[in-house]
C-alpha cells in the first residue's frame, strides 16, 4: 500500500474502511443500529401489523355486544376487559387501528405532497411562489386550527377523513416554510453551483441534490406532525366530533364517560397512544440523527490548520515510540527560554492512541522568532497546541520535556496552566474574526482578559486595553474597542487578537497561521506588527505552511514532515542549501521559484496520516533519492554541529553550493 | 487575437442589491472590459471584495450582469437563458477553490462527474462510463475512483476531481475560481502542473481567478488586476507580475513575501517607504478608489476616476502612471514625513 506508485490509491485505499460506513447506501443499517430507533420502529412496524391483520387476528367483531359482561377488567376471555356494551377492548384496539392510521394517513397524504416541493421551490427559486409561501405558513400560523376543523366537521359530520385531510392542509405551509430553509442552505452549497455551470435543469438539480439534504428534515416534521395527527383523532374522538366507529379516539371517549366507574378501560387505549407517538418520536430523533452523520463534514477531511487533528484512519495498534537507543536526545538548553526535547504527543484516532508527533525537539532564546513550517497535516499546529497545554480531546503528551523558564510544561499541572497560558505565553489564531466573541465589543473582551490577567479595575483595564490597541497600531483605539467583531476587517480583528494576546505581557506567543486568512497587504502589515513585538523582546514561534512569511519574520525555522522535525536551521541556510529532500522539494514547490511554461518541481503524493507512517523515514513514499537503506529503521535527528543545524535524513543533499531549488 | 477571442467582457457591471439601511447597492464589479483569447489564460488577480470571483460568476451565468456585455465564441451570452446555458455549458466549465464542498458527499465520484453528462447532454451509459474514465485518467486518478465517496480522497485529489468533472464536458474554456488556493504547497505545485499540462495538450482556456500573484504568474499569459470592482491594470503576465505599473499592483508585488531572507529583507525597506496603508482613512475618494491607500495619490486621483489607458502593451489605470515610472513621482510619505 505504501509502495511510491500507489500514492494515489494508497490514501484511499487505507481509508476505504471507516468511509464505507457512512455511505449512504448503509442508511438502513445505520439507523437500526441505533437502539431506541430500532425498538421503536419494530414496535411501529408491529402495531401497524397487527391493525391491518385485525379482521382475522381479533378474537372478536369490534362491535360484537355482550350487555351482561360489560365493563368488565382484563380476564381470559377478554384480555383487556370489555367497553361499555360489553364490547371486547383488545379488538376494538385492533379494529379502531385502522380508523385512527388511516387518519394519520391522510394527514400526511396531504401534508407531503404538498409542503415538501412547495418549500424546495420556494427556497430554491425565490420570488413570488417563496414570499407566497411565507406569507400562507404567517397567516395559517395564526389561524386557530380547531375552529377550521369544527367548520370542516359541521359541513362533514363525523367524517374524520374530511378532518385529517384539512388538518394536512393548514399544515403544509409550515412544512413548506421549514424546507424552504433547509433548501435555502443546500443552495449556497458549491456542489450545486457546479450543477448550475454544468447547465443541469432546475428539476433536476432539486431531485438529485436538495431533495435528499431536506430528506432529514422533511421525516423529523412528519413524524411529529403524523404524532399530532393522532392526537387530534383522538382529540376529535373525545369531544364526539370525530367517528362513531370503533377508533382510537372513540375509545378515549368511551372510557372518559366511564372513568367513574371503570378507570381501567383508560389504560388500554391511552397506553397505545402514548406508547405510539413516544415510538414515532424516538424513530424521528434516529432519523434525523442518521441523516446528520450522512451530511456531517468527512471524518477524514484534513485539519483546518487552527484545530491541527489528524485525519482519521483504519485502525492500527499504537506505533511503538522509536526505542530510546534509536535516538539522541540532548539536555534541555538552560540558556533558551524555551527547550523542547523528544516530545511525542498521541490523539486518539479510532479507538487507539496514535503519536501524532514524534521526538519533536527544538530551542527558542528571548526575542528570538522561530518558524515551523510545514504542510497540514504534519503536526505543527498539534505541536504548538502541546506547549500551551490545550491539545484536543484524547490528546497526551506521551513522553519528552518542554521546559519553559525553568518549569516542564509537559508535566504541569492545570493550575500551572492556566497560570502560564495568556501571562507567559500568548497565542494568537488563525482566524481572527471568529476566534472574538461576536456578542461582545473588541474592547470589552480584551479588558476582561487584561483583569483577568492583573486583576485590576474595569477602569484600569479598560485604559490598558487602549494602550494594547495602540501599541498593535490600530488607527482609532477608541472607536475599536466600541465595534463588534462583525464590524471589523480581517486585519484589524487581528490586531485585536494580538493586543489579547499580549495583554498579559508574555514572554512569548504562539502565532499559528496568523495571516493565512489575511490579504496580502494586509499579511504584511501583520508582519511588521510581529516584528515590532519580537523588537521589544517578546520570543514567537510562528506556525506557517508560507515559505515567504518564513523568511520574512523568522531567524531560524523547524521544518516538520509526518510529525517529525526533518531540519532544523537558520532561515537563510534552510532556503538557501537545504539538506533533507522533503524541505527542497516544499521550496521548489512554492511557486514564487516558478518559471512559466516549465512544470513546477512537484513533490508527487501526499503526507502519510498518523496511521500510516512508514517504518523508517517518513518521507521514503516520496523521496526522489530514496534508497532501502532509508527503509529499514527510523531516521534519527543528526545534529550537524560546525553548521548549527540538523537534519533528518540519512543521505542529506549537497551543503554546499547553489539553492537546491533552482 | 481579437479577431479570435473567445470570452469577451464589455463594461461588465454587477450590482449586489441591499437594503439602504446596511449602506445601499454593493457595486462589486464596475465597467470591467477583459479577452479571453483561444487557447490563452488570463490571470484575475485581487484582494478580497476586488470583485474578481464576482466577474467569474457572472461569466457563468450563477449572478446577473446589471450593465455591459458578455460575448463567448462571438454569441453575447449576457442574458443566456437556462436553455442557452444548457448548450453553454458544453463548452464553459468552472473549477471552484473548495475541494471539500464543490461535490456532494452523497454521491460517487462517478456520479458527480456523470451528472451533466447524463442530464445535459443526455448520452447513453456506455459513453458517460468511457468518458468518465477517460476524465480520471486525464487527471490522474485510477478508475477504481469512480465507485468511491468524495470522502475517501484528500484534497488535492478532489481537486482533480473537480478538474476531471469539467473535462468530462469536453470544454474549451474553464473558469478556474481559486482553483489552488485551499491546498497544499506540494499539492498545489500538482495541480497547477496538471493545469499547464491540460492546457498545453486540449488548447484549453482559463480564466483564472486567484489573489496569490505568483501562481497567476506561472500559469497566465495575461494578467488582469482588479481593485474595487475596476480594472486597474492588465497586459503581458511577466510585465504586470515583474514590472507592474499601477501603485496598487506594486504594492501587490512588495505585499508577497518571497522565500529567500535577504531579498525579503530589501523588500520590506522598500515597502515601508511607499506604504501608507491606513494613514488617510476616513477619506472618502470619489475618482480613483486605491487614492486612500496610495503613495503617489494627488488632488485629481481623489476627483477624477482614471481611464484605462494602454502604452506598450499595458493598460494602467493611474493618473500618475507616467511620473511613477519615470521615478519624478514622489511617495506621499516622504513628503508627509518633511512636513
Amino acid at each position: 500500500m505504501n509502495t511510491p506508485t500507489a500514492q494515489h490509491t494508497a490514501p484511499a485505499g487505507g481509508r476505504k474502511g471507516p468511509r464505507r460506513s457512512t455511505a449512504p447506501h448503509g442508511f438502513t443499517a445505520r439507523l437500526l443500529r441505533k437502539k431506541a430507533a430500532a425498538a421503536s420502529a419494530g414496535y411501529l412496524l408491529l402495531v401497524v401489523l397487527v391493525t391491518l391483520l385485525a379482521s382475522p387476528l381479533a378474537p372478536y367483531d369490534p362491535d360484537e355486544q355482550d350487555l351482561t359482561a360489560a365493563l368488565q377488567g382484563p380476564s381470559g376471555a377478554h384480555w383487556l376487559g370489555t367497553g361499555e356494551l360489553g364490547r371486547d377492548v383488545l379488538s376494538r384496539l385492533m379494529h379502531g387501528g385502522q380508523i385512527t392510521l388511516l387518519g394519520v394517513l391522510i394527514t400526511l397524504a396531504v401534508y407531503l405532497p404538498l409542503g415538501v416541493p412547495a418549500g424546495m421551490i420556494a427556497g430554491y427559486k425565490g420570488g413570488w411562489f417563496d414570499r407566497l409561501v411565507l406569507k400562507s405558513a404567517d397567516l395559517i400560523s395564526a389561524v386557530p386550527v380547531i375552529i377550521v376543523l369544527l367548520v370542516v366537521l359541521s359541513v362533514f359530520t363525523n367524517n374524520e377523513s374530511a378532518a385529517m385531510a384539512a388538518n394536512g392542509l393548514l399544515g403544509a405551509p409550515l412544512l413548506a416554510r421549514v424546507v424552504r430553509s433547509a433548501t435555502l442552505g443546500v443552495k449556497e452549497e458549491l456542489y450545486v453551483r457546479a450543477a448550475v455551470a454544468g447547465g443541469i435543469r432546475d428539476r433536476v438539480i432539486i431531485r438529485r441534490h436538495v431533495l435528499p439534504r431536506v430528506t432529514g428534515v422533511v421525516l423529523v416534521q412528519a413524524s411529529v406532525f403524523g404524532a399530532y395527527a393522532v392526537l387530534l383523532e383522538t382529540g376529535l374522538g373525545f369531544l364526539g366530533l370525530g367517528t362513531t366507529k370503533a377508533s382510537w379516539g372513540s375509545m378515549i371517549a368511551e372510557a372518559s364517560k366511564n372513568i367513574g366507574t371503570d378507570p381501567w378501560l383508560l389504560v388500554p387505549s391511552g397506553f397505545m397512544i402514548i406508547s405510539f407517538i413516544l415510538a414515532l418520536g424516538l424513530l424521528s430523533d434516529g432519523l434525523r440523527d442518521t441523516l446528520a452523520e450522512r451530511y456531517a463534514p468527512p471524518a477524514d477531511k484534513p485539519p483546518s490548520r487552527r484545530m491541527g487533528r489528524p485525519r482519521g484512519a483504519a485502525p492500527e495498534p499504537l506505533r511503538t515510540e522509536v526505542p530510546d537507543t534509536a535516538r539522541v536526545i540532548e539536555d534541555p538548553d538552560p540558556d533558551a527560554l524555551l527547550s523542547v526535547r523528544g516530545l511525542t504527543v498521541s490523539l486518539t484516532i479510532e479507538g487507539t492512541p496514535t503519536a501524532v508527533i514524534r521526538d519533536v525537539s527544538f530551542d527558542l532564546r528571548s526575542g528570538e522568532v522561530l518558524g515551523i513550517v510545514g504542510e497540514t497535516g504534519c503536526g505543527k499546529t498539534i505541536t504548538a497546541t502541546s506547549l500551551l497545554g490545550m491539545l484536543p480531546a484524547g490528546g497526551r503528551i506521551a513522553s519528552g520535556t518542554i521546559l519553559f523558564e525553568g518549569t516542564d510544561l509537559a508535566r504541569a499541572d492545570a493550575a500551572t496552566m492556566r497560570r502560564i497560558r495568556g501571562r507567559r505565553i500568548g497565542w494568537i489564531s488563525q482566524d481572527p474574526i471568529s476566534s472574538l466573541d461576536p456578542s461582545f465589543t473588541a474592547g470589552a473582551q480584551v479588558a476582561e482578559v487584561v483583569r483577568l490577567h492583573t486583576g485590576c479595575s474595569r477602569k484600569q483595564a479598560r485604559e490598558r486595553t487602549l494602550e494594547l490597541f495602540a501599541k498593535v497600531r490600530l488607527p482609532d483605539p477608541g472607536r475599536v474597542a466600541g465595534s463588534y467583531p462583525h464590524q471589523l476587517s480581517g486585519g484589524m480583528a487581528q490586531r485585536v487578537g494580538i493586543a489579547a494576546a499580549l495583554a498579559g505581557d508574555p514572554a512569548l506567543v504562539i502565532a499559528d497561521e496568523p495571516t493565512t486568512a489575511l490579504d496580502v497587504t494586509v499579511q504584511a502589515e501583520i508582519l511588521d506588527l510581529l516584528r515590532e513585538l519580537q523588537a521589544a523582546g517578546t520570543a514567537v514561534v510562528l506556525i506557517t505552511h508560507d515559505w515567504g512569511v518564513l523568511a520574512d519574520l523568522c531567524d531560524r525555522a523547524v521544518v516538520m514532515y509526518a510529525g517529525e522535525v526533518v531540519e532544523e536551521a537558520e532561515v537563510t541556510d534552510l532556503v538557501t542549501t537545504p539538506t533533507h529532500p522533503y524541505t527542497a522539494g516544499l521550496l521548489g514547490s512554492d511557486p514564487h521559484h516558478a518559471l512559466p511554461g516549465q512544470p513546477l518541481p512537484a513533490v508527487e503524493g501526499a503526507v502519510p496520516p498518523p496511521t500510516q507512517w512508514p517504518v523508517g523515514c517518513h518521507f521514503q513514499n516520496r523521496c526522489p533519492r530514496v534508497t532501502d537503506a532509508c527503509k529499514e529503521k527510523p531516521v534519527v535527528i543528526s545534529r550537524l554541529v560546525e553548521l548549527e543545524r540538523s537534519t533528518r535524513c540519512i543521505r542529506p543533499l549537497e551543503l554546499i553550493g547553489g539553492p537546491a531549488h533552482d | 487575437m481579437t479577431e479570435a477571442a473567445l470570452l469577451r467582457v464589455r463594461g461588465l457591471d454587477v450590482t449586489y442589491r441591499r437594503a439602504r439601511l446596511r449602506g445601499g447597492d454593493v457595486h462589486a464589479v464596475r465597467g470591467v472590459d477583459l479577452t479571453v483569447g483561444r487557447g490563452e489564460t488570463v490571470g484575475l488577480v485581487g484582494e478580497s471584495g476586488s470583485g474578481k470571483s464576482t466577474i467569474g460568476s457572472a461569466v457563468l451565468g450563477l449572478v446577473p450582469a446589471t450593465g455591459g456585455g458578455i460575448e463567448f465564441d462571438g454569441a453575447d451570452i449576457t442574458h443566456a437563458t437556462r436553455t442557452d446555458r444548457r448548450l453553454l455549458a458544453r463548452r464553459m466549465q468552472v473549477v471552484f477553490q473548495d475541494p471539500y464542498g464543490s461535490m456532494n458527499p452523497a454521491h460517487t465520484v462517478g456520479d458527480t462527474l456523470a451528472e451533466a453528462l447524463r442530464h445535459n447532454l443526455g448520452l447513453p451509459a456506455d459513453e458517460i462510463h468511457e468518458r468518465v474514465l477517460r476524465a480520471l485518467d486525464d487527471v490522474g486518478l485510477p478508475p477504481g475512483a469512480a465507485h468511491r465517496y468524495p470522502a475517501a480522497f484528500s484534497g488535492g485529489q478532489r481537486q482533480r476531481i473537480a478538474i476531471a468533472r469539467a473535462l468530462v464536458m469536453e470544454p474549451d474554456f474553464i473558469v478556474c475560481d481559486e482553483a489552488v488556493s485551499a491546498l497544499d504547497l506540494s499539492v498545489q505545485a500538482q495541480v497547477l502542473n496538471l493545469l499547464a499540462r491540460l492546457k498545453r495538450d486540449r488548447g484549453l482556456s482559463y480564466l483564472f481567478i486567484s489573489h496569490d500573484l505568483a501562481v497567476v504568474r506561472y500559469l497566465s499569459d495575461t494578467i488582469v488586476v482588479l481593485y474595487a470592482g475596476r480594472v486597474v491594470e492588465r497586459g503581458p503576465a511577466a510585465l504586470v507580475a515583474d514590472h507592474p505599473s499601477h501603485p496598487y499592483t506594486r504594492a501587490l508585488l512588495a505585499a508577497a513575501p518571497v522565500p529567500d531572507p535577504i531579498a525579503q529583507r530589501r523588500r520590506q525597506a522598500e515597502r515601508r517607504l511607499t506604504s501608507t496603508a491606513g494613514t488617510t482613512s476616513g477619506r472618502v475618494s470619489a475618482g480613483c478608489a486605491f487614492a486612500p491607500r496610495c503613495p503617489f495619490a494627488q488632488e485629481t486621483c481623489w476627483s477624477d476616476q482614471p481611464e484605462l489607458v494602454e502604452h506598450d502593451g499595458v493598460s494602467v489605470a493611474c493618473h500618475r502612471r507616467d511620473e511613477i515610472a519615470a521615478g519624478t513621482a514622489v511617495p506621499l510619505q516622504t513628503s508627509a514625513g518633511a512636513a
